[in-house]
């Protein structure tokens, strides 16, 4: 959870205040799968903060319009976007054929690296096929989905571990039957498996790109240890 | 508290492994998950990483974790390259018709376009020079997501307060 190794001590008013936005921000990175009331209770007694603070942070966390991450949520969801977007443009640009084609060829292949985009597992459109398969287009959708849904202020409760695992099983049970043919995939089963792996991963990481992203963001500097 | 444990060793697991999974015949049917293989470097490279911190060490952060993450996607595209021309210099189809055979004895179902990919790799000759240049296309969604998979190793491993 929190990491502020150099400063365990009393903050007093004045410092809380000049910390306040980074302690709320900690608070929303590493609470939010299970924001309980203990949670807040433990961060709360971790800084040593009197009750009326204690009660801003609440006040603080239980304000979705006043999430402080809005902005690296904003840089996510624009960066997923493009990253979906260039998906489906892929065979948008295939279809034009010359220099379009040219960068479709690029995009393909940038794609492949993490995808087997077989013809047959794909989505078409303009008889050229996405830029990767439809259990990837599937977790890319779902992952953009749930950010979606975090943006707009919805806590997703449940530990990370179980996100985890809930949200992989389905679809390694589904690659692994198809594979050895107890059970063959087929297109809902792909986009039903990927888009739960999309979602369920996109809640457990959040957090952590969101807290990359304000890490390298210029001009940004965290006070904790986080930042090291 | 003493520094931290040197990351280039639990990089290059995480990026070798990578690389073994996308470029070694036979093993690349990982990539039939679509991007596991190179999630799954990401994470073991944090999971190494952890395991090397001593109790007198500071504990890991999310900054370990982002490097971990790109310096295994790194080193994965390049020793991705390496493999596939070693491999294709060294076997050539031999290694090809392994791999069927061994995706024939495992007995599982793969779709058309696979075997039609097996047979175009046969016809290709090998490419030193443009294999060496797709370096620069592996790198970036190597590295995106082998940061992927370190942050779900952070997510995982991540000490407790």
């Amino acid at each position: 959870m929190l990491q502020d190794s150099t400063n365990r001590n009393h903050l007093n008013q004045r410092e809380f205040i000049k910390k306040r936005h980074w302690i709320v921000v900690h608070f929303e990175i590493d609470c939010k799968p299970a924001c309980g009331r203990q949670a807040r209770r433990s961060l709360a007694l971790h800084y040593n903060l009197k009750m009326y603070q204690y009660q801003t942070l609440l006040l603080y966390q239980l304000s979705p319009k006043m999430n402080p991450m809005k902005k690296e949520l904003n840089i996510l969801i624009a960066a997923v976007l493009l990253w979906c977007g260039f998906i489906l443009a892929t065979p948008v640009l295939a279809s034009f054929g010359g220099t379009s084609g040219d960068i479709a060829d690029i995009l393909y292949r940038l794609y492949g690296v993490v995808c087997h985009q077989f013809d047959s597992r794909s989505f078409h459109m303009y008889d050229h096929s996405f830029a990767v398969c439809i259990r990837c287009t599937a977790i890319y959708f779902g992952f953009f989905g749930s950010i979606i849904f975090v943006r707009s202020g919805v806590h997703f409760k449940g530990g990370r571990h179980h996100w985890i695992v809930g949200a992989a099983l389905p679809m390694f049970i589904d690659a692994l039957f198809d594979t050895v043919g107890i059970f063959p995939s087929s297109t809902v089963s792909r986009l039903i498996t990927g888009g739960i792996f999309g979602f369920g991963m996109a809640i457990v990481l959040v957090d952590s790109v969101l807290d990359a992203i304000r890490l390298y963001s210029p001009g940004k500097k965290l006070t904790h240890d986080i930042s090291n | 508290m003493s520094s931290k444990p040197d990351k280039l060793i639990p990089s290059l697991y995480g990026g070798l492994l990578i690389a073994t999974l996308w470029a070694v015949p036979g093993l690349n049917l990982v990539n039939c998950l679509c991007c596991a293989g190179v999630i799954i470097g990401g994470f073991l490279s944090v999971l190494l990483y952890q395991k090397d911190i001593a109790p007198d060490m500071d504990q890991m952060v999310l900054r370990d974790c982002l490097q971990l993450g790109i310096y295994s996607g790194i080193i994965a595209s390049v020793a991705a390259v390496v493999i596939q021309v070693l491999v294709s210099l060294a076997f050539g189809n031999v290694a090809i018709d392994v791999m069927m055979k061994l995706v024939e004895r495992m007995n599982v179902d793969l779709p058309t376009e696979f075997y039609q990919l097996i047979e175009q790799a046969k016809e290709e000759e090998p490419n030193v020079i443009g294999s060496v240049l797709s370096i620069f296309i592996y790198v970036l969604p190597n590295s995106l997501f082998s940061v992927l998979g370190a942050l779900i190793g952070w997510n995982v491993f991540k000490p407790k307060a």
